[in-house]
């Protein structure tokens, strides 16, 4: 597999903190990588430093587009990119309108531009908000409606800063379904980070974050079971996780299970 | 301090938010409040804006725009952003500030900037420090310390756990605790984290639309799978597992915490 983005060794620090001393990782292409960390661990400078709105002195390499202010335009149809505050991140009164804004940065004919909102609608049913205005969207919608955009230009890579914040159960559902599908039809690649850990679940890979260092890093599952770390690391485990630990060490169980039907008729046949 | 709202309603350009509230809210509890609106409504208590109609009585203060300083007094609302709320650059300067306002006077008013710090488990050294280089779960802190320093009798909490990482969270559930059980506040949080108000939470209010749907203990409530799924209200875990076990008709009961849930799984397999 290819990789899709590099970081070698990446030190940064704002004027008065230390962030990154020598931070290194690598995320293959047509993948979904978490990074779990919590508060103040470092994940949303180390976004910014991959999509190059930090500079991050060279040592991050993602795709072909080098990300040190030198190839910067370039970078702009690499990424997507999704922060988690909604507030102040949109500039027009309506969806259509906040849709169409990016794609005519790109200079695309005004006819492409309406096929692809109306595809992007379908693909996330959001046809019906079209029509909306932005203030009458709950917090939710705005967080899917970021990431709708962010995807409409074809990015090769999308970057989530802990875009599911505030979405409900059923949205981050139907978001990581669509993620998928994209995954595996246009071999997207996607980076999330979060701090809660039930978003790692459906991840192919997973960092855990502290403090400006990978402390852990594995697949899903098997960071999951290193409970004592990430409550010393400041996360905490999702109850099916929880559950599946406790009742593994009086034997009742075998393994983490994360499906709760599943786990009651193991329980009671 | 017991808050009693009577056929309140609220509406903005024609339309409809909130509509025929009728609320008790009691004395030294926690209340949740969940669903649509919930930030509308903790604001009106604050006030912060104004009903439409109806009337809102905090301790037997009817609320208008003349005892504006009274209810400042009695009611604290600390917001999802804390951000928002702060003037000044230090901690110090913002406690100054809010005494100033509130035409506060007491001797020893350095110590009680001191204790106030402590018991939200900060230390001193935090009445000199800026509040940009505090974490969100430290700046909610401040929120609740700068607040216990005019000592009012109703504290808010605005969806309080968003963006907190598991260590600040435990934190804030204790400091919510502590202010129910020894400084014997009215405490108000608002969320739809449902696990989260499971656990915390006496009394609930949960609203749908523009009105008040279910007003009870937090436990009949969220014990109701029926009516959470008819509502489509989050169901707390813990309760959903017990509800599947009960499927099949295994004896369990219903537990807040995890652990307690355990052991009756381990009676009954």
């Amino acid at each position: 597999m290819e990789k899709a983005l590099e970081i070698n060794n990446l030190k940064f620090s704002y004027p008065n903190k230390e962030v990154f001393r020598g931070l290194s990782l690598t995320i293959e292409e047509g993948t979904f990588t978490t990074i779990v960390g919590n508060n103040k661990s470092g994940k949303t400078t180390l976004i910014k430093l991959m999509c190059g709105l930090l500079d991050g002195q060279k040592s991050v390499v993602a795709g072909y587009a080098y990300v040190n202010n030198q190839r910067i335009h370039d970078n702009s149809r690499f990424f997507g990119v999704v922060f988690s505050d909604v507030e102040g991140k949109f500039l027009f009164p309506n969806v259509y309108k906040e849709m169409a804004f990016p794609l005519e940065n790109l200079n695309i004919e005004v006819k492409k531009i309406e096929s692809k909102i109306i595809d992007i609608a379908k693909e996330f049913g959001i046809t019906e908000m079209l029509d909306k205005k932005i203030e009458d969207l709950t917090t939710s919608e705005k967080q899917e409606l970021l990431i709708a955009i962010s995807l409409l230009h074809d990015p090769k890579m999308l970057l989530l800063d802990n875009a599911f914040s505030m979405m409900n159960k059923k949205s981050k559902e139907k978001i990581l379904r669509i993620l998928k599908n994209r995954i595996e039809k246009d071999h997207l690649t996607v980076v999330l980070t979060t701090m809660n850990l039930e978003e790692i679940i459906d991840s192919d890979y997973t960092y855990v974050l502290n403090d400006g260092n990978i402390v852990m890093e594995g697949s899903p599952l098997q960071i999951l079971r290193e409970e004592r770390l990430l409550n010393q690391v400041g996360l905490e485990l999702p109850f099916m996780a929880d559950l599946s630990l406790k009742l593994e060490f009086y034997e009742l169980v075998e393994g983490i299970t994360m499906d709760m039907d599943r786990m009651v008729n193991t329980l009671w046949k | 301090m017991e808050i009693i709202l009577k056929n309140v309603g609220y509406y903005y350009k024609n339309k409809k938010y909130l509509e025929k509230v009728n609320l008790h809210i009691k004395q030294n509890r926690i209340t949740g409040i969940t669903g649509d609106n919930k930030t509308l409504l903790a604001e009106l208590i604050d006030a912060l804006t104004f009903a439409s109609y109806g009337e809102i009585q905090v301790g037997g203060n009817l609320i208008n725009r003349k005892n504006l300083i009274e209810v400042r007094r009695n009611v604290c609302m600390i917001h999802q952003k804390p951000m928002n709320q702060f003037f000044t650059t230090t901690v110090k300067d913002e406690m100054e500030f809010l005494i100033g306002r509130l035409d506060y006077k007491n001797k020893n008013i350095h110590k009680k900037m001191r204790d106030s710090l402590l018991i939200v488990g900060l230390n001193e050294s935090y009445l000199e420090k800026t509040i940009y280089e505090l974490s969100t779960g430290e700046q909610k802190l401040i929120q609740v310390a700068i607040s216990l320093i005019y000592n009012p009798k109703v504290v808010i909490f605005d969806e309080p756990f968003v963006e907190l990482d598991y260590t600040n969270k435990k934190k804030l559930i204790r400091l919510i605790k502590l202010l129910k059980e020894r400084y014997h506040k009215t405490v108000i949080v608002t969320s739809n984290d449902s696990n989260m108000l499971y656990s915390l939470t006496d009394d609930l209010v949960v609203l749908k639309d523009t009105r008040v749907i279910a007003a009870d203990k937090t436990g009949k409530i969220y014990e109701d799978v029926d009516f959470l799924e008819s509502n489509e209200i989050e169901i707390p875990e813990t309760v959903l597992f017990t509800y599947k076990a009960r499927k099949k008709n295994v004896k369990l009961s219903y537990h807040k915490d995890i652990r307690d849930l355990i052991k009756d799984v381990y009676k009954h397999v």
